[in-house]
């Protein structure tokens, strides 16, 4: 039944298409020229809450994960274990597995926890990064309820040589280095960027866990990654892109204790990573195909010698997407295509098999505009994992522009997210996965409106969204514990940016605040669970975040200084008044000169983190640290092609 | 367009202010009554949420949080146990690696032991100036009696006593120790003479013993898990696995009975009455009663209901049964008479274990 109702949506958004496109035919057809081979279907996301991350930013540096870049730009929603630890996306009050992380349209997200770590993603690797809350591209797929971030590579053709080299020092022995090489012709162009990065992590703070308190240094905290990311671009011709991808990274973190547990942990955690993407366009006047094929395989190596337990997690994927494109002229654009993932679990607690699942999607997406104000986009996707249907999810957009600096727009959309390999193939002793779990399901939707001007940008958005069939893991029989489809969850709320610009005699100024309300409760009591956890704010999630940014730029200066709230968060799930996380405010501050010598570019940088020293935790048990500061120096060198 | 974005600066910086400024007043430190018991709250493994609770017999009433309000500060992670020792607490926190004394009057700390201690299961005085723990060590398999010196809170010896050292009680100059296996697996009670602290006696009974009662008789009666096995594909492994049981050891330290249940889960929480005739005990998910004169195991529940602890209150004989649904949430305890009705339900802290009397 789910199979017909996808096929009949196909042929019938096919027919539509088809249709609408040959009554306007007579406009002028432009050659098309492709400059990426990554996937178009972010066009669908007309209306949505976006965060582009702008190039000031870059220009403050762009050394470090992308969790630091996102502290950069005031933007909260991120559950942090402290620097170097995990940390998770948690966008409209949904939980950590529920942001898809799409690098240039393959989903990132591992199989077996559901979770991509931000703190593995270096931001240097890649040309733009975008970020979007809410759920409004169900064509994203699996797991993109609360948001999806994307990270793109697209090496821009006819650049000549380029060569950067960039340096950070900071506090606790942080240092990050990279260098990269592109070459960038007419037809053809190619990089390699190389980075590592270390930090010790072994700041200070107050112990209370025992009596009398004690000033203490975090032990076994450090962190280090390495890696590089190698594109390779070739155009033939007008027709034909081909694009190559490489990303390999290694990680070693040392994960602390809670600050609850007195001794210090010996555990480490070895990760890396192999990626590998091909992509190959086709343009033709009025359609593209588009192709890609993606190879990742990631190694988790967890060894605790006290504990004696020594275990290799790791997964094998191969991901192929086939997109066709349909340029209808001035009328629209529409797309479809399928999306295959072949994916392994090898992983001691699993037994002796490695679970593998088949996952093929058929998309379809429309967009057009009825009028000059009106513009709509419908999409959806059905996925059959292991031949079996998993929820429809279809998404329907409108936006509303009366004038050009006003834009109203709304969408709804109905999403999914499948169980992971450790959720339903865990076996160790007594605790057990659930090989009958459902995918999780999400129907949400949002208004908001738009208003920019060249001085004033202001988003407001409003949403709300229903989970159902969440995952949880609850204790069994005896001392067992297993997840089960029960928790129901209702997440709504607010959003709000705005951004205004001025400039004062020669100083270019900014003033950028962003705030969220996010109401996210449990709505449903299993059996013999704790009544009073209905209707209750989710566990260590803010109702409040909030954030206030000032920028000045001056002759090649550019300062920031960046305030972010945290509200108050509880870390039980019934709301008691005895487990709560107090709201913090923490400040940073960045300041960065820019030089130019003829074809070098040489940038400096510096930055105070926490300048007013608060005492705070990422979650309980992490303190993070104090005062902090950090400076370094970025090389840029450009020599264009000749003419 | 221009704005006047001063005065929308100020406004957000008040608001941002206020915001951050509008947090609760912590509640009260409570002086609980000197009459009635403590609920020890385990929390969330990991999550560093175990906390006390009190229930003051005078009032009837519940006080929860009592350790963080009078200290100002967590309990720590995975508290294990209580035992109130010559008017002091002592809180064995497992997971935080310590022992938090307390003065049982005003529940303020007044001293953390931490150093020689890794994984911490079980206190008991032996004499005024010195008690055992029980310490499972950081392997989980090496277990040993740490030593304490009550004058000074501090770790002065230790004794090898076998996997997982859980509960003990103390008969004459006699300590029992039951030896849970821990990580591992281990089917002995080791008798520790507490004046020379030397192991001069070593029990078999059935596999995985924690809970150890003495009866109105002088019998110590052991409450054993049993053992699970499991196959490579970790199903269970049913040729290889023991069934829970519950051992009956006289004075001369031999084991005279054991009774096994009749499938693969644990005797647990074994609670005996006040006047030594009754034991009490969890197994797949109910509570069970018997006679300490009975030669079988009870067929049919004293109460169906599941447990994840059991005490049962030395002064009137009350079963308290503790519930903790999910190790997330506030879980709570309801309180039964000797047939099993409940007089009553609190809710306490996160995950409540076990009840320690004054």
């Amino acid at each position: 039944m789910k199979q017909l109702e996808i096929i009949v949506f196909l042929l019938c958004s096919l027919c539509c298409s088809i249709g609408y496109g040959q009554s306007t035919r007579d406009s002028v057809t432009v050659l098309r020229t492709v400059t990426l081979t990554q996937s178009r279907l972010s066009d669908y996301a007309i209306a949505s809450y976006r965060l582009p991350l702008d190039s000031t930013t870059l220009a403050l540096g762009n050394t470090g994960s992308l969790t630091d870049l996102l502290r950069k730009q005031g933007f909260g929603h991120i559950r942090s274990y402290g620097p170097g630890g995990l940390a998770s996306p948690s966008f409209r009050g949904t939980g950590s597995s529920h942001t898809s992380i799409l690098w240039n349209g393959i989903n990132l997200i591992s199989p077996l926890s559901g979770q991509a770590d931000l703190s593995l993603i270096p931001v240097g690797l890649f040309e733009d990064a975008s970020i979007q809350t809410g759920g409004t591209t169900s064509l994203s797929g699996n797991g993109s309820i609360g948001g999806t971030i994307r990270l793109n590579n697209n090496l821009k053709f006819n650049q000549g040589f380029n060569a950067k080299a960039s340096s950070q020092f900071g506090s606790f022995n942080s240092h990050y280095h990279d260098l990269s090489l592109s070459v960038s012709k007419q037809k053809f162009a190619t990089s390699i960027k190389l980075f590592r990065s270390n930090a010790d992590n072994n700041f200070k703070y107050k112990n209370n866990n025992f009596f009398p308190a004690e000033m203490q240094r975090r032990a076994h905290s450090a962190s280090r990654q390495q890696g590089f990311l190698n594109q390779v671009r070739w155009q033939p011709n007008h027709q034909n892109l081909l694009s190559l991808n490489l990303w390999y990274q290694n990680t070693r973190y040392e994960i602390p204790n809670p600050t609850t547990v007195i001794r210090t942990s010996q555990a480490t955690e070895r990760d890396a990573f192999y990626r590998g993407l091909l992509g190959w366009t086709f343009t033709k006047e009025n359609f593209d195909v588009n192709y890609q094929a993606a190879f990742m395989r990631q190694d988790l190596n967890y060894d605790d010698p006290e504990k004696e337990i020594h275990s290799l997690n790791r997964y094998n994927s191969v991901i192929q997407n086939l997109e066709l494109n349909f340029d209808l002229n001035n009328s629209g654009q529409f797309s479809s295509g399928v999306h295959y993932t072949w994916e392994e679990g090898m992983v001691d607690a699993f037994g002796k098999t490695n679970p593998v699942r088949n996952r093929v999607a058929l998309f379809g997406a429309y967009k057009f505009d009825p009028s000059e104000q009106w513009n709509v986009a419908l999409s959806a996707r059905e996925e059959l994992v292991n031949g079996k249907a998993t929820p429809f999810a279809p998404t329907l957009s409108l936006t509303y522009s009366p004038v050009a600096i006003l834009q109203f727009f709304t969408n709804i959309s109905r999403n999914y997210r499948l169980p992971t390999f450790n959720d339903l193939f865990w076996k160790e002793g007594g605790v057990e996965g659930n090989p009958a779990l459902k995918p999780e399901l999400s129907i949400g939707g949002e208004a908001g409106v738009k208003y920019i001007t060249d001085l004033v940008n202001l988003q407001v958005v409003l949403f709300s969204n229903k989970v159902d069939n969440w995952i949880i893991w609850l204790p069994g029989s005896g001392y067992s514990y297993g997840p089960e489809n029960i928790k129901k969850v209702w997440s709504r709320g607010a959003e709000f940016q705005t951004t205004l610009k001025e400039t004062i005699g020669t100083v270019n100024t900014r003033l950028i605040g962003q705030y969220s309300f996010t109401a996210s409760t449990n709505e449903s009591i299993y059996q013999a669970g704790n009544p009073n956890e209905k209707r209750k704010q989710l566990i260590l999630t803010p109702r409040h975040e909030g954030s206030l940014t000032a920028e000045g730029e001056w002759k090649n200066f550019v300062m920031r200084i960046v305030a972010s709230y945290t509200g108050r968060q509880y870390n039980d799930t019934d709301n008691s008044p005895y487990n709560i996380v107090q709201p913090y405010l923490i400040t940073n501050w960045w300041l960065s000169k820019r030089f130019l010598f003829h074809q070098i570019s040489l940038t400096a940088t510096a930055e105070i983190n926490n300048v007013f020293n608060v005492a705070y935790v990422g979650r309980p048990g992490y303190p993070l640290a104090g005062i902090n500061y950090k400076a370094g120096i970025q090389i840029n060198y450009n020599k264009p092609n000749k003419l | 367009m221009t704005f006047d974005y001063k005065n929308i600066f100020k406004v957000l910086v008040i608001c941002v202010i206020l915001i951050a400024t509008s947090c609760s007043e912590d509640p009260d430190p409570v002086k609980p009554g000197s009459d009635g018991f403590y609920v020890v709250n385990e929390g969330g493994f990991g999550n560093g949420n175990s906390s006390i609770s009190f229930f003051d017999r005078s009032t009837g009433q519940v006080t929860n949080d009592i350790f963080k309000a009078a200290n100002g500060r967590d309990l720590g992670d995975q508290a294990q146990s209580m035992t109130v020792f010559e008017y002091k607490g002592y809180i064995v926190v497992q997971n935080s690696g310590k022992i938090e004394v307390i003065n049982a009057d005003d529940q303020k700390s007044i001293a953390t032991i931490v150093k020689g201690i890794q994984s911490p299961r079980y206190f008991i005085g032996v004499s005024p100036s010195k008690a055992y723990v029980s310490d499972w060590s950081n392997d989980g398999v090496s277990g040993r009696i740490k030593i304490i010196n009550l004058t000074s809170n501090t770790v002065t010896d230790s004794i090898d006593i076998g996997k997982g050292p859980d509960r003990m009680i103390k008969v004459g100059n006699l300590v029992y120790v039951a030896n849970s296996g821990g990580y591992d697996k281990d089917n002995t009670v080791k008798v520790i003479d507490s004046n020379t602290n030397q192991v001069t006696a070593t029990i078999t009974v059935g596999d995985n013993p924690s809970g150890l009662q003495v009866d109105g008789s002088g019998n110590i009666w052991v409450g054993s898990a049993g053992a699970t096995a499991y196959n490579d594909d970790y199903t269970i492994d049913e040729a290889n696995s023991t069934k829970g049981s519950l051992s009956k050891i006289t004075s001369e330290n031999t084991e005279a009975m054991r009774l096994t249940v009749g499938g693969l889960g644990s005797v647990s929480s074994l609670s005996v009455s006040p006047d030594g005739n009754s034991l009490y005990y969890n197994y797949n998910d109910a509570v069970y009663s018997m006679k300490t004169s009975d030669t079988a195991l009870p067929t049919t529940p004293f109460k169906a209901k599941k447990y994840y602890g059991l005490s049962v209150s030395p002064f009137d004989g009350s079963v308290i049964g503790c519930i903790s649904p999910n190790f997330g949430s506030a879980g709570s305890i309801d309180i039964m008479d000797n047939t099993g009705a409940i007089q009553n339900t609190y809710a306490v802290g996160i995950g409540p274990n076990s009840c320690s009397f004054k």
